[in-house]
């Protein structure tokens, strides 16, 4: 697309640019980065010195700035390069947000704003409120629709592996929106009460509370969601799609990646069957994992929410022969057997009576069969999660000593932290740096354990420090039991005819579509990966069931869009943005520990709803939008699509405006002014949008207690005229809008006394020195002296130290219920980034520098480049205007020249 | 009774109207005046949802008329003339009433007669309205030229700038030689230039 002008920027001074330059008849391309046109002046109160309101002034250039049919505007998009071309004529990238909000179909009704769980600071009520994640920028933005901020996606939810959305089911419990939390997790899993006990949520390792005061419970409070909502449904509200495809899929295995393929296969609509080996469905969450950490009832609840849509299970079915079982009438087949065979520790004296093997010790206790441990020692060997599993069990059998040897430290310990503690405090001993030797016996009965010590070396491939023995360290623990726990591989010998096994007998499968070299064969869990973790099964069984469905309905497989998620969050940009969060302390961690417990009681208490809410008010939104997805739902257009993507444009221009504005002096690089610190230390621009008619209070507040000021203060000249922040510029417009700001606190605040601290008032323009003494004939008490510095009180009134110049110079004090600080203009300096290295001169101060300020005022060093407004200096609106008109004509003018030129 | 199909908007200029006139009272005093079959207030009519709100009125309702009563003329004359023209409506059958500057900024202290005041502009508005006709601007072939007056500083930059983009300018200027101030100036603001 080619356009006659780029104009960069819709503040007042780009939208007059773009609509002098359409009204004569060129064709004009506006980017703005913000979602609605319009830039600073439409949030101010009123214009000085005519006290006209400024967005009644505003709204309509606004519209016709987008309505106008010469202009074609481009909101929430950034400028990335400008290029000049040799023929005069500039390439242009443009990259468009992505708004998550079809603009076409948003209706700017704003359901999406009220149903968000998501607040972060009002950019344009300058943070003195918060709005929502889903937004519309202020209530006359042009367009006026709604886009969803999302800064990436929160660690947590980035981390975990199922792609749970970690940040929106606590979200949503902050919210109390409870049920809404569990169709959200389900969305991901049905194993939503497990994995709420006993996953070991890498979510919680990336939370970025983890760096303050220690992370969410993140876990517990899915396991919070998951019992509130078992305790109120005791089956799943949804019965099986009414669409049945006449596809049929057969799912080895009953665990957890099992469990989940045919959750997500059944939903799609396919005959999905289940063959269990088992007795009992599950998989490990059955069998391995003891229930005083997830209780077996559970564990059925979870299996209930995948059996509601139709999938059959059948256990007790082993399954050897997969090309038999796609001959009984199954269209594709999916294996997730796990990893469940315990290797062997290859030592003398293993097939000893009482050395057992931690799977089956711990199925048989899952399974109900009564063993008691009564006076007994048990060694547990091994230092993985199941080790600790076996030695915590073994301790609730009535062990009378219950012993780990592990070969490396515990640092070097696979267990999770978080078990090996619970251990230790269960009275569990541990032995490092031990690997036993032998097993010795008598009768055929196991009577000792004989070790050896170990010292750790050079590290291995793996990085971690191998092991060596200590040479005549060898020693020996009487036992009455030892649990190896050393490690399990997958059962695959029966497959091996059709499918290629790797060397560890796992099956090799594509690592994107987990298919097989048999087409209709896909193969995913542990059976694939090797031992891992519940959450990771739960992965693998979703992306499984998605590449089935294109497998079946015949679709390419490789390359398709599975779990797209937008790049992780900066955790050091959350902390500076969430600059107020609160330093709030975690809750306790839940766990009954003490001594030798007896019984299998679940050892974590369940959150209350209090200690829900709060541990789900402590999140920091880091992703801003946290996907929970109401929006989505609520939407009556249905225009809310999470999954779009950000689009990069090119364009071809005949010449480029620049009127990217200015910033504001960031008022905390004057500490001893306190804003930031003292909350009645307020900004010209808040004081702005306090007395604006779109303002967040109803009325002039002070921060600190919503108390109606009394006593208010003007700090003039903070951050211009001043050598010690490096701005000695004028910023021209900080004494006339205090003056303004005087003006109508007086007509708000009757009873309010306003003091005025300036060095000079620059009253220059028509009318401005008459605008001045009205506001001191209205009672304006105007003093002459630069504020030293500001102290708070108790009652957070502000103690003011200036120079009192017209009382003879005497250091004065005065106290005030109330500052604004009348903060200056500054540049925006990052403009000249969009142009290659050095093309764009900046002046000394920064701002984009007018080559011939006297003859053609927005002339840059770029030809065909023109500046219009306050990007090459501070300016107020009527001059910013008038700039923008002289911008548009030299812009035009430039185009006409170059129109022609190939 | 009348056979027009009038739209009627009342604003409430985010408070600058609603605080002293009592809007709704007005939207209620005038919705069954003849001719008019939508009459609706808004916080903004300017904003651009209430202004595709009208156009989605205009469509839907057929109408052949509309009032729109806010600020000035000077203000939003045009704006709700291109919603007009915008919706399919011809603009000249638009009228704008002026409820802020003439009424509720000019009566903060009197709330009733600010009202009263405001119901009857804005019946005098759709009288107004129904008494329209579609009108069609004239198109007359001109020369595009321009004629300056005075051949100072401004006056050239202007011919130069309207030459530039294809406008021939007549430049008039009274004196005979050098004309304008920028000659008395011995130097320009930076030494040299």
């Amino acid at each position: 697309m080619n356009y006659d002008v780029l104009v960069l920027g819709s503040g007042i001074g780009g939208m007059e640019s773009a609509l002098k330059l359409g009204d004569m008849g060129y064709k004009v391309l506006l980017v703005e980065k913000e979602a609605s046109v319009g830039g600073k002046m439409i949030l101010l109160s009123k214009v000085f010195p005519t006290l006209d309101c400024a967005s009644c002034i505003s709204t309509p250039k606004m519209a016709a700035t987008v309505h106008h049919p010469n202009i074609e505007v481009m909101i929430y998009s950034e400028v990335e390069e400008i290029r000049k071309l040799p023929n005069g004529k500039f390439s242009v990238k443009v990259r468009q947000k992505p708004t998550f909000v079809k603009q076409t179909l948003c209706t700017g009704c704003r359901q999406c704003e009220m149903t968000c769980s998501v607040a972060v600071p009002d950019q344009f009520n300058f943070d003195m409120v918060a709005r929502r994640a889903a937004y519309i920028p202020f209530p006359q933005a042009v367009p006026k629709k709604a886009v969803i901020e999302r800064e990436g996606t929160s660690p947590c939810s980035f981390t975990c592996p199922a792609g749970i959305k970690a940040h929106g089911y606590i979200a949503l419990v902050r919210s109390g929106k409870f049920r809404e939390a569990f169709d959200l997790v389900l969305e991901n899993t049905p194993l939503v009460g497990s994995l709420g006990r006993a996953c070991y949520a890498p979510c919680e390792g990336e939370c970025t509370r983890g760096s303050l005061e220690g992370p969410l419970p993140i876990r517990r409070i899915k396991r919070f969601i998951a019992d509130r909502y078992y305790q109120e449904h005791t089956g799943p509200q949804y019965t099986p799609p009414e669409e049945v495809k006449d596809k049929k899929v057969a799912v080895v295995g009953a665990g957890p990646a099992g469990l989940t393929a045919a959750f997500f296969l059944a939903g799609k609509g396919y005959r999905v069957t289940i063959f269990e080996a088992g007795s009992q469905p599950g998989g490990m969450l059955r069998t391995a994992i003891p229930s005083f950490r997830l209780p077996k009832d559970v564990v059925d609840r979870d299996i209930k929410n995948v059996t509601a849509l139709g999938v059959e299970i059948k256990t007790g079915v082993k399954v050897e022969n997969l090309e038999e079982l796609k001959k009984s009438g199954f269209d594709a087949i999916f294996v997730a057997t796990g990893a469940t065979r315990p290797k062997k520790m290859g030592i003398e004296g293993e097939e000893l009576d009482g050395v057992v093997n931690s799977l089956d010790f711990l199925q048989q206790v899952n399974l109900g069969r009564k063993i008691s441990f009564e006076d007994k020692t048990v060694v547990v060997v091994g230092g993985g999660n199941v080790a600790i599993d076996a030695a915590r069990v073994a301790v609730r059998l009535g062990a009378k000593r219950v012993i780990v040897q592990y070969r490396r430290t515990r640092a070097e310990m696979p267990a999770h932290d978080r078990e090996i503690t619970a251990a230790e405090r269960e009275g569990v001993e541990f032995q490092y740096l031990s690997v036993p030797q032998k097993f010795t016996g008598r009768d055929g009965k196991l009577i000792a354990v004989e070790s050896i010590k170990m010292e750790l070396g050079e590290p291995d491939a793996g990085g971690r420090r191998k092991p060596r023995p200590v040479e005549g360290s060898a020693y020996k623990v009487a036992a009455d039991m030892v649990i190896t726990a050393v490690g399990l591989e997958p059962e695959t010998e029966a497959f091996q005819k059709l499918l290629p096994i790797n060397d560890n007998h796992t099956i090799s499968v594509d690592p994107e579509t987990l298919q097989t070299t048999v087409p209709y064969v896909f193969a995913g869990g542990d059976v694939v990966t090797g031992p891992s973790m519940i959450v990771s099964a739960v992965a693998q069984g979703r992306r499984a069931a998605f590449f089935i469905d294109r497998y079946l309905k015949g679709e390419e497989l490789k390359g398709a869009d599975f779990d797209y998620r937008t790049p992780v969050v900066n955790k050091e940009k959350v902390l500076v943005r969430q600059q107020s969060y609160r330093t709030l302390p975690p809750v306790g961690s839940g766990e009954i520990l003490h001594e030798k417990p007896r019984g299998f009681a679940e050892a974590e208490l369940p959150l209350t709803e209090e200690e829900a809410r709060y541990s789900a008010g402590r999140c920091l939104d880091c992703g801003i939008c946290s996907e929970c997805r109401q929006c989505v739902v609520t939407c009556p257009a249905g225009a809310v699509d999470l999954s779009m993507r950000e689009e990069k444009k090119e364009f071809l221009v005949n010449a480029v405006i620049i009127s990217t504005g200015f910033q504001l002096f960031p008022a905390q690089q004057k500490p001893q002014y306190g804003y930031g610190k003292f909350k009645n230390v307020i900004t010209g621009m808040q004081m702005d949008r306090l007395l604006a008619p779109t303002r967040p209070y109803n009325g002039v507040l002070r921060p600190s207690d919503g108390k109606v000021p009394e006593s208010i203060a003007f700090v003039l000249c903070t951050g211009s005229r001043d050598q010690s922040v490096n701005n000695p510029l004028c910023s021209r417009v900080c004494c006339m809008y205090s003056v303004k700001h005087s003006q109508l606190i007086m007509g708000a605040l009757p009873l309010a006394d306003v003091t005025v601290y300036y060095i000079d008032v620059r009253a220059f323009g028509k009318g401005y020195e008459e605008f001045y003494d009205q506001a001191r004939a209205m009672g304006a008490n105007f003093v002459k002296g630069r504020i030293a510095r500001i102290e708070e009180k108790e009652d957070s009134n502000l103690i003011l130290y200036y120079e009192d110049i017209d009382n003879g110079g005497k250091l004065a004090r005065a106290e005030h219920d109330l500052v604004v600080l009348a903060v200056g203009l500054l540049p925006n300096p990052q403009v000249q980034n969009l142009f290659a290295a050095g093309e764009l001169e900046l002046d000394e101060y920064l701002f984009v520098k007018e080559v011939d300020e006297d003859l053609n005022p927005g002339k840059t060093s770029i030809e065909g480049v023109f500046v219009a407004g306050t990007a090459s200096g501070a300016r107020d609106i009527p001059d910013s205007i008038l700039h923008a008109g002289a911008a548009a004509a030299q812009a035009a003018a430039y185009a006409e020249r170059v129109r022609v030129r190939r | 009774m009348s056979n027009r199909r009038i739209g009627v908007y009342i604003c409430r200029c985010g408070g600058h109207i609603s605080d002293y006139v009592d809007v709704d009272r007005v939207v209620k005093a005038v919705r069954d005046e003849p001719g008019v079959v939508v009459a609706r207030e808004a916080v903004f009519t300017c904003s651009d949802a209430t202004q595709q709100e009208m156009i989605q009125d205009i469509k839907e309702q057929n109408l052949d008329g509309l009032v729109v009563a806010s600020c000035s003329p000077k203000l939003h004359l045009y704006t709700f003339r291109d919603v007009a023209k915008r919706a399919g409506l011809n603009p000249y059958q638009y009228t704008q009433v002026n409820i802020r500057e003439q009424c509720s900024w000019a009566h903060t202290d009197d709330r009733e007669g600010a009202t009263a005041k405001a119901i009857r502009l804005v019946r005098a508005g759709i009288a107004r309205t129904r008494l329209t006709e579609p009108l069609q601007p004239i198109k007359i072939d001109t020369v595009p030229g321009v004629l300056i007056v005075g051949a100072g500083i401004a006056g050239l930059r202007a011919a130069i700038g309207l030459a530039d983009i294809g406008i021939s300018v007549y430049l008039v200027e009274r004196a005979a030689g050098w004309p304008g101030w920028a000659r008395c100036i011995p130097m320009g603001r930076r030494a040299g230039s």
